[in-house]
């Protein structure tokens, strides 16, 4: 906004969350888009955390102790009983694991309902700022707290730490990682707190669907698989595999994915003008997000469109780190790869 | 609102003192020369005009100030009795009931207090500088400047929320100063200048920002916008504390000005005859409405229609000309921490920014305030 | 235009015919102005046709133009280059011309047509389709923001007027601003919780050329065209208004029924083009000052300067933004105040400043 002045109060105060590394949207950057969808955990960075735990205090033989993915060892006099997620994915992938806490986030982007929690006597914790509500979180009384950690190893909830740390040790668990790494942490988790998974058998099924995936990917390795999502009208995003959970996991079961040039760890996608898309050089295209399918004339002309080598997942399980929703995830990705054929897509970018 | 027939916002008409065909002539007085009361200091070398009824003003809003306030600070998601609440103001509550009260809630109060303030001071001295009735510290492009400043800090620079804070302030104030070198020169048309130069480089540094958070990797391009929505969900007591020291400095600065804004208001001939220096007075009165501006933005990010709404607010109450920068302030402060707290409380289960609310309290009052005095002109 | 008309800069003092002689040198520099401008539009739309995030030999472009479409870069030239360059071409002047309207009703230059609410109006109702229908259909979108804009502007109009002596201009200035604020910050509160709205709405909500079919630059052109014909109607007794509501009065202008036609003028071009980019702001603001510096204030000269500045602009920008950020592109009304402003910025420093 231009200026000014005036006429637009709202273009300055801006908006929610964003969708960063597509391009520029100002709202779309500003407010939440997929970014939201996507990233729900990723919030701030910045400050440093400084405090680790601040009632360290009790050690003690039959003391509990955990050591996070920021290699911070919270040590408590006893187990923690009442617990608090402090953002959705982390807290998506915890209540799948059976973890039944005190204080929740939901920020309304479908990742915690994907995993169909019991709100009961939970008392909700999301800020529309995108913070959390802390006077609430200290009227749940949690002794311990678990947030997400950011690709620079600070916690999401960084700028409220100060005030966070003095309700209750924090934990942090990273969702930069592939499934394996992400839910293995949370059973990890769980079980120092002394929950029993609910459903058992679902890592079990998990890897089988990985199993499945990886022998049809194995069957065609020509195959190139590219990930994308609208951004806004002009252009759509490749995601970047090395960002992304879902792609960090179905690549190192094989998959060939399309690359984003000069894509660092935590830039999201590149952003390709619908100019440019017949020419991506890929055979099978997921539409990863929850919007619907583009109506651009050019996508009716993109090469694997035009096959019929196309899936659109509900998305629903896509942010949801847990093994169930996974095991969708992958069973899909399977049976697409299987009917799929190489070489559609055009050879390179020209 | 009671009708009136003295519209306190004269439309311009060819005989103001304001030339016909300047354009940014709204604002001008229709009244003749400031009056009220003369309060005079130190053998008269300071004098301070004071009207009745804009004291009066002036101090009811405080009282809703102090009911904003006593409300927020006794209720909200944590229960806190109110024999907590006294205990912990006095000092001897207990540890987990002072957390919420002196280290959570009283902060956030204090900084909605202040800052609200601040914005409405620096509103009412820019329209009455600029003598258009839209002026706001962005007529120098100091909003836009500041989220430039901070979103290259946080993408480019990964520093803390207190380089965060540092580096919004330093590119509003820069931002402020280009478009005021740039625009300066000679000739007549000078405060016309200034507000399209504003527009322009305010409309880059916009383009700016937007590019730059397109460059950002996904958890700073998060930050910067937490930093945009402009919440005062995460204030501390170490935010509060510079942004007291500053308005401590530039409130009594800004107060003074508005005697020579009062007089400016009247013509810039009129207000030379009077012996009204009136270059410097209207540099130091940017320079000051700018600095409060600057200090706010690097408490709280940016807020917006505060400093705009606060002036026209208080204008039908207090019915005088003037840059009415006490009032406004008193009104800015009111607007803010009363946002604040219905941010806070009018969902279940959830907490808006305020800015979200500021927009909705003041552009549904200012409505009415046009509505009634649409009423007021029929009959 | 039959009314009479007064320019404040064309009475020339000195004998009749030299006076005459004067006002003939002007007119045909200003002709003259006017083609090169002209020229200029007409070069951005050649590029806009050639250029884009692909790299396209211009013989495949012609070919496309002449042909059809064969190829998959051919359905790039007419698919998506052409009716963006159309749709830039009609917004672009449609912006600009409501941008002079206006300023001249309010008589502040920092009015821009969003102050009418016209912006916030069709982005509020947008959004309230998203919350309620789901729907994101461009044909579908395109009338609901063309009636939130109509109703916010109604709203503006109903506020800012008083009694029968038709609406202030402060006071138009200031009801505009209450309402956009109050739907603005409507708008951040359904998007900020309700985050499936906003992934929807941040395709509509910075203003973008691409992505429109064809069908939405035609169903948009009558209300373009009838909104110019209006506007380009008024610019004789906009030329007295800026004398002063009573020296108009006393010259035989109708005062109150020129602002009325004004705002429905305002609101037919801005909520057309609202209605099919989604909201663009710089153009409408800044445009018409850049056409002032070239005219001065006569609304005869002022409003075609302003159209096809508006609609140069607005290519110019959607072209570098396609160019600049290969293989994405940047959405326009985000390139066009960084393309627009140092332009405006030297204008406004080096020449006399044009008053309104």
């Amino acid at each position: 906004m231009p200026s000014a002045i005036h006429t637009r109060p709202r273009d300055t105060r801006s908006p929610l969350s964003a969708l960063p590394g597509a391009r520029p949207s100002r709202r779309g950057l500003l407010a939440g888009g997929l970014g939201a969808a996507a990233l729900l955990g990723l919030t701030a960075c910045g400050a440093d955390d400084s405090g680790g735990p601040s009632t360290a205090g009790g050690s003690g033989a039959a003391g509990w102790s955990f050591t996070d993915d920021r290699g911070r060892t919270v040590r408590l006099s006893r187990r923690p009983k009442r617990i608090a997620f402090l953002t959705d994915t982390v807290g998506a992938a915890l209540w799948a694991a059976g973890l039944h806490p005190v204080a929740a986030t939901d920020s309304g982007q479908g990742i915690v309902p994907a995993v169909k929690p019991d709100w009961s006597g939970v008392a909700k914790i999301y800020s529309a700022d995108k913070g959390v509500r802390i006077e609430a979180l200290a009227q749940a009384r949690p002794d311990l707290l678990i947030d997400a950690v950011q690709p620079d190893g600070t916690l999401q909830v960084a700028s409220q730490l100060p005030a966070v740390t003095k309700i209750a040790p924090v934990v942090g668990l990273s969702t930069y990682r592939s499934i394996e790494q992400i839910a293995g942490t949370a059973d990890r988790l769980t079980g120092s707190l002394g929950v029993r998974l609910a459903d058992t058998g679902a890592k079990t099924r998990y890897e089988e669907a990985g199993s499945r995936l990886r022998k049809a990917v194995a069957a065609d390795k020509e195959l190139r698989v590219g990930f994308v999502f609208g951004i806004d009208k002009n252009t759509i995003g490749v995601m970047n595999p090395k960002t992304w959970a879902v792609l960090k996991t179905v690549s190192a079961l094989g998959m060939r994915l399309l690359p984003v040039p000069g894509g660092a760890d935590n830039t999201y996608s590149q952003a390709v003008s619908w100019e440019n898309v017949p020419s991506l050089p890929v055979d099978l295209l997921v539409w990863a997000v929850s919007d619907p399918l583009p109506d651009n004339p050019l996508w009716k002309r993109t090469p694997a469109v035009r096959a019929g080598q196309l899936w659109k997942p509900d998305l629903s399980s896509w942010y949801a780190y847990s093994w169930e929703n996974f095991t969708v995830l992958l069973d899909g990705l399977a049976t697409h790869v299987q009917s799929a054929h190489a070489g559609v897509g055009p050879r390179t970018t020209s | 609102m009671t009708p009136q027939t003295a519209s306190p916002v004269p439309p311009a008409s060819p005989t103001s003192p304001a030339s016909p065909g300047s354009g940014l002539r709204s604002v001008a007085p229709r009244g003749a020369v400031p009056g009220g009361r003369v309060l005079r200091l130190d053998g008269g070398r300071i004098s301070l005009r004071w009207r009745p009824r804009t004291a009066v003003v002036c101090l009811l809003l405080t009282a809703a100030c102090l009911v904003v306030g006593a409300l927020g600070l006794t209720t909200g998601a944590y229960r806190v009795p109110l024999s907590g609440v006294l205990a912990c103001l006095l000092g001897h509550g207990s540890a987990a009931d002072s957390f919420i009260v002196t280290d959570l809630r009283l902060p956030r109060l204090v900084c909605a207090l202040l800052a609200g303030g601040a914005l409405g001071m620096s509103g009412a001295v820019f329209q009455s500088m600029s003598r258009n009735p839209l002026g706001s510290p962005d007529i120098v492009g100091f909003t836009s400047g500041a989220a430039t400043g901070a979103v290259a800090q946080i993408v480019l620079f990964h520093g803390g929320p207190y380089a965060t804070a540092l580096a919004a302030m330093g590119g509003g104030l820069v931002t402020a100063l280009v478009v005021g070198l740039v625009a300066a020169g000679r000739g007549p048309a000078v405060g016309h200048r200034v507000v399209l130069v504003g527009i322009g480089v305010s409309a880059m540094l916009t383009s700016l920002t937007a590019y730059l958070l397109t460059r950002a990797s996904l958890y700073e391009a998060q930050d910067a916008q937490i930093w945009l929505i402009g919440s005062l969900n995460s204030v501390t007591w170490s935010v509060v504390a510079p942004l007291a020291l500053a308005l401590a400095v530039l409130v009594p600065v800004t107060v003074l000005c508005a005697r020579a804004l009062d007089w400016l208001e009247l013509g810039e001939d009129t207000a030379r005859g009077l012996g009204v220096p009136v270059g410097r007075a209207r540099l130091v009165a940017a320079i000051a409405a700018t600095a409060l501006a600057a200090a706010t933005t690097a408490a709280v990010g940016p807020i917006t229609f505060v400093a705009l709404a606060a002036p026209h607010l208080c204008r039908p109450l207090v019915r005088s000309p003037g840059a009415l920068v006490v009032p406004s302030g008193a009104m800015g402060a009111l607007l803010l921490s009363a946002s604040d707290f219905a941010a806070g409380r009018v969902l279940p289960g959830t907490e808006l920014p305020v800015g979200a609310l500021t927009g909705v309290l003041g552009g549904l009052y200012l409505c009415r305030l046009l509505l009634a005095r649409r009423r007021a002109a029929r009959t | 235009m039959g009314t009479a008309t007064i320019s404040t800069t064309d009475v020339v003092p000195g004998t009749d015919g030299e006076g005459r002689r004067r006002r003939t040198a002007v007119t045909a520099a200003r002709l003259l102005g006017l083609l090169l401008v002209c020229a200029l539009l007409a070069l951005v739309t050649v590029v806009s046709v050639a250029v884009g995030a692909k790299a396209i030999p211009p013989g495949e472009v012609l070919r496309a133009l002449l042909h059809g479409r064969a190829s998959v870069d051919d359905s790039v030239v007419l698919d998506l280059r052409l009716p963006r360059t159309l749709l830039g071409i009609a917004v672009g002047a449609a912006l600009g011309l409501a941008g002079v309207l206006m300023q001249a009703l309010t008589r502040n230059p920092l009015a821009d047509p969003g102050l009418l609410g016209v912006n916030m109006g069709a982005s509020a109702a947008v959004v309230v389709a998203i919350a309620l229908w789901h729907s994101t259909d461009p044909s579908f979108c395109v009338w609901f923001a063309f009636a939130g804009a109509g109703l916010a502007s109604a709203l503006v109009h109903l506020l800012g007027s008083r009694g029968r002596s038709g609406p202030p201009p402060v006071r138009l200035a200031l009801a505009g601003t209450a309402v956009s604020a109050v739907l603005s910050a409507l708008i951040s509160v359904v998007t900020l919780l309700r985050p499936d709205v906003f992934d929807q709405f941040r395709f509509w909500g910075v203003g973008s050329l691409g992505g429109q079919p064809m069908s939405v630059v035609t169903e948009v052109l009558p209300f373009l065209g009838a909104g110019a014909l209006l506007a380009l109607g008024l610019s004789g007794p906009l030329n007295t208004l800026a004398l002063g509501d009573d020296t108009a009065r006393a010259l035989g202008t109708g005062v109150r029924r020129t602002r009325l036609l004004g705002l429905l003028a305002v609101t037919l071009l801005c909520g057309a083009a609202t209605a099919a980019v989604g909201p663009i702001a710089f153009v409408g603001l800044a445009v018409p000052h850049l056409a002032r510096t070239l005219t001065g204030p006569d609304h005869r000269w002022l409003m075609p300067y302003a159209m096809v500045c508006g609609a140069a602009l607005l290519v110019g920008s959607d072209i570098l933004g396609r160019v600049l950020a290969r293989p994405g592109e940047i959405q326009a009304g985000i390139v066009t105040a960084f393309a627009g402003a140092p332009v405006f910025i030297a204008l406004v420093r080096r020449r006399r400043i044009a008053e309104l």
